[in-house]
């Protein structure tokens, strides 16, 4: 009997003991969780709590010293180079570890390995798109190539390794304790992976949404509801810019014919519209001080813990201050004593789809140039957490992985899309920044950029010496005009792309007449420039609001660049709103309400600020939101992937053809005109607003769009900021809109003593519990900045803390 | 009396020194050694020891939390579907509790099997 009490009692202990230690479901492991020494309790210290003042460091041959500022901004002291890198890499792991692997995670297409089944599809798809294919690519050429380069990349790689076997089990980042795993040892590879993710984010294509497009609308409407240049072109190389070089030949294949067939397939999620990017430069003679002023600020997904992660790395060689991304080496946006520069997404249709024909099922020989050529094959091994791994058999030709095909997203046996893309490229973009931040001059940009493969940027320069400049970057293949708007014919040579265009013919401009530089995602130049250069997703309003306002300002001081970043003036509701007004008033109203006639009142006397206290700026979207569904829903068929026509061209269609057969929808029995769509879709917008009112008794702009900041893992939401209180929104220079906006604010004028601000929607740390994970979070919203000019070792003033690092 | 004080004390000691280099299941194995010497009968040794080890993590929680004065304890409590964070210290004192006070019935009970075979 006794016995009997003790085995009951000791398999309830050792029950208790083991099953706290694991993980249920998406239940942590409790014990281990709620550990005080161990579990999260020990990540409620904030970093100037709980800081050393010496670190042993393996390998280093001097001494480093980093110096944090207020905002726990470190201030990297070095003696060399592989030094300074080393130390990144340490300091860049102890804030951002946990953030910094899983991104590099997901670009290897290895989310499952941590949540399990849910996220199967998403890594089969970012396999598929040979991300980690790419990867391996450039660390051979790298290795091969670029030694000097491949160097630094183990020397960050070493310092991060190093902070991860210095790692306590009560440091480990809270997602880790959460998620229970553990961090694995960092790679050059997987800073390289790093800069894949961003391509990944930043790229996107239509070619399969365009075929079913021209399929069903004819190439003639194709070419006028998407035309290759806007009225307006607002390019970001001025228009007025003599191309000084002979172009390369192309030769336009005779009769060309594309596959005509409809695309069947459930295509890729792209690159979310609002994800964008603004810079600029203003020269000396356009400034108060006579220095040139340098802007920058990417939007991107609005996440905790922040995409960017602000340093200043120095040597006696030179000092280079702005933003990094954790994983990557040097400063990716930012400026040292000599030169600042600053990116935005150059898109261009980079990615080309291919039709492929093989022999036969098992796929091993396909079509091309009329013989049987061979196909390789690689087998994707998803590892699942709590499951066996999944195997995916991705299928390559020459032209590059087979994305769509019987296995995935599509349910018929003879779809085999193959997709070629200059991500996939041997390139070395790290040199690049490497580079930049030694850089001292305009020749030293240009030849940092050579470098530069995907994703394509435009990047801004600015220096001491008083130039500006811009030049559009990537690895752009010679097409000839159309090529690869549309699946294409992947048997025919016809349809390869004929090489790439050379860096000196790439779009730049150096210190032009009208003294500024900008881009802002727009068109990249004037139809005078000898190559082509389609994208689906040019920007139509900042570009030009930007150059209007760059135009016309004159004195310019770092104050008024930070308040044009911040500027809420709503270009496409200036331009439709009056021509939707219009329209309207000459239809028959009887049937409003009291509602109706209140908010039709506020849209007219509205100044087209988008402020987050603002209403007529929710009124117009809701308005203009229905409206667009009412024009072009008809196009859509269920199955069929199109492209809708963009808020650009429509309004274009609404001013000027608004009796136009094309806002009819055949399907009903009476003919609609933009005047009767406009009506109703002005009534819907009333019932949505009134709904809103009574809900919430708010119909402010910041409270309708509700802007959100959220951990990277979206089930955390409560290490998340949501309803952030901010104005600005899609196609406005402050460009924050639900999910996206400036990730990084920057603004740098030049000069002796020149100075320097910036501000991100975050906090240094990626850490929750530390009052520097989202301390800059407020600033952000309000339109302020932290100072981040460049400082020295010995007049640093009020350090949080020092650490010094030594072998 | 004495011997649960005594239990009170050396749980107490071993959870505030050795708990920040041993997980809390080799904690438990300490516990229960450490019952098996000083023998304070079943009850008493699961309610000393229980309370001893509920205690210690509670008061190390708390210690943390005006320390620190962060808000992880709320966002965490949010993250597990709790209303209120208080509940999260309360909830690791109680799992301190069980953890402490079957791992001490374990060392009293195997001593008293151990002298029975005497």
């Amino acid at each position: 009997m006794r016995y009997l009490g003790f085995i009951l009692v000791f398999l309830i202990t050792m029950g208790l003991g083991i099953s706290l230690s694991m993980q249920f479901g998406t239940i942590p492991p409790i014990g281990k969780l709620l550990d005080p020494n161990h579990g999260f309790w020990q990540n409620s210290y904030s970093e100037d709590m709980d800081f050393e003042d010496e670190l042993d460091l393996n390998n280093l041959s001097k001494p480093v010293k980093v110096i944090y500022d207020e905002n726990l901004i470190p201030h990297v002291f070095a003696e060399n180079d592989k030094d300074l890198y080393k130390v990144q890499g340490f300091i860049t792991a102890k804030h951002r570890l946990w953030q910094m692997e899983f991104q590099t995670m997901a670009a290897a297409g290895r989310i499952s390995e941590i949540v399990g089944p849910i996220a199967i599809e998403l890594d089969r798809m970012t396999r598929r798109k040979g991300l980690a294919f790419a990867a391996e690519n450039s660390l051979q050429f790298i290795q091969k190539e670029h030694p000097d380069t491949y160097e630094l990349l183990e020397a960050y790689a070493d310092g991060v390794n190093q902070y991860i076997e210095s790692l306590s089990a009560g440091e480990l980042p809270i997602e880790y304790k959460i998620l229970d795993y553990k961090p694995e040892m960092w790679s050059a590879y997987k800073s390289l992976l790093l800069l894949k993710y961003m391509a990944d984010m930043l790229v996107g294509d239509r070619d399969l949404e365009y075929t079913n497009l021209r399929n069903q609308i004819g190439q003639e409407m194709l070419d006028k509801l998407y035309p290759d240049f806007p009225e307006e072109n607002d390019p970001v190389i001025e228009a007025e810019r003599i191309w000084d070089f002979v172009p390369l030949e192309i030769k336009k294949p005779v009769d060309k014919r594309y596959p005509d067939e409809d695309v069947f397939v459930n295509t890729l999620p792209q690159p979310v519209e609002g994800i964008g990017s603004n810079n600029w430069a203003v020269s000396g003679s356009k400034t108060k001080s006579g220095n040139p002023i340098l802007a920058n600020d990417p939007h991107l997904s609005l996440n905790l813990p922040s995409l960017w992660y602000v340093m200043q790395l120095s040597t006696p060689a030179q000092s280079v201050k702005g933003a990094t991304l954790p994983g990557a080496l040097g400063i990716i946006s930012g400026f040292n004593e000599n030169i600042a520069w600053g990116v935005t997404n150059a898109t261009r249709d980079t990615r080309d789809w291919y039709a492929i024909q093989f022999k036969d099922e098992r796929r091993e020989e396909y079509l091309y140039d009329e013989v049987w050529v061979k196909s390789t094959f690689r087998v994707e091994e998803i590892k699942v957490k709590g499951q066996s791994s999944f195997l995916d058999t991705v299928v390559y030709t020459h032209h590059g992985p087979v994305v769509y095909d019987k296995n995935f997203r599509s349910d018929r046996k003879d779809v085999n899309f193959s997709l070629k893309w200059t991500a996939h490229l041997e390139s070395n973009e790290q040199k690049t920044f490497l580079l930049l931040n030694k850089g001292k001059n305009h020749g030293d940009y240009i030849e940092a950029l050579n470098h530069y493969t995907s994703p394509a940027q435009n990047f801004v320069f600015a220096s001491k010496d008083g130039d500006i400049a811009m030049k559009v970057q990537g690895r752009f293949p010679l097409k000839w005009e159309g090529q690869g708007k549309f699946l294409m014919d992947g048997k025919n040579p016809d349809f390869e792309w004929q090489g790439f265009i050379p860096n000196e013919h790439n779009p730049s401009t150096l210190n032009p007449v009208r003294g500024f530089v900008s881009s802002a995602n727009q068109h990249p130049v004037d139809p005078s420039y000898p190559y082509y250069t389609f994208d689906h997703s040019f920007e139509h309003y900042r570009n030009r609001r930007l150059n209007d306002r760059l135009k016309e300002m004159n004195q310019i001081t770092s104050k008024d660049m930070m308040a044009l970043q911040f500027d809420n003036f709503h270009l496409h509701a200036s331009e439709a709103l009056p021509v939707m007004l219009g329209l309207l008033d000459s239809t028959d109203l009887t049937q409003m309400d009291e509602f109706g006639t209140k908010y039709l009142n506020q849209l007219k006397k509205w100044n087209f600020n988008a402020f987050p206290n603002q209403e007529e700026p929710t009124l117009f979207q809701v308005w203009w939101e229905n409206l667009y569904q009412g024009i072009w829903s008809k196009l859509k068929t269920d199955g069929i992937p199109i492209v809708l026509p963009n808020k650009y061209q429509t309004t274009k269609l609404l001013l000027n053809e608004p009796e136009n057969e094309i806002f009819n929808n055949p399907e009903t029995p009476e003919r609609e005109t933009a005047r009767s769509l406009l009506r109703s879709s002005f009534y819907e917008m009333v019932e949505k607003i009134k709904e809103i009112e009574k809900a919430e008794k708010d119909y402010t702009w910041a409270n309708y769009k509700k802007t959100s900041i959220l951990h990277l893992v979206p089930n955390f939401r409560s290490f998340s900021h949501t309803n952030v209180y901010t104005g600005g929104g899609a196609g406005i220079l402050n460009a924050t809109s639900e999910r996206h906006g400036a990730s990084w604010r920057m603004i740098v004028e030049m000069g002796k003593g020149g100075s320097a601000f910036g501000i991100y929607p975050g906090g240094q740390s990626g850490n929750p519990g530390s009052k520097y994970y989202d301390n800059l979070i407020k600033k952000w919203a309000n339109g302020e900045y932290v100072d981040v000019s460049i400082k020295s070792e010995e007049n640093f003033s009020n350090p949080l803390f020092c650490t010094l690092f030594k072998n | 009396m004495r011997k649960s004080l005594l239990l009170f004390v050396f749980v107490s000691i071993l959870v505030l020194v050795a708990g920040p280099y041993m997980p809390y299941w080799v904690l438990m194995i300490g516990v229960a050694v450490v019952s098996f010497f000083i023998e304070a009968g079943k009850m008493p040794t699961f309610i000393s020891a229980g309370l001893s080890f509920g205690l210690t993590w509670l008061a190390l929680t708390v210690y943390i939390s005006i320390r620190t004065n962060s808000v992880l304890p709320k966002r965490m409590a949010e993250l597990m579907g709790l209303d209120n964070d208080n509940l999260l210290f309360l909830g690791t004192g109680i799992l301190g509790f069980l953890i402490g006070g079957f791992g001490g019935l374990v060392g009293t009970m195997v001593k008293k099997l151990l002298d029975r075979k005497y």
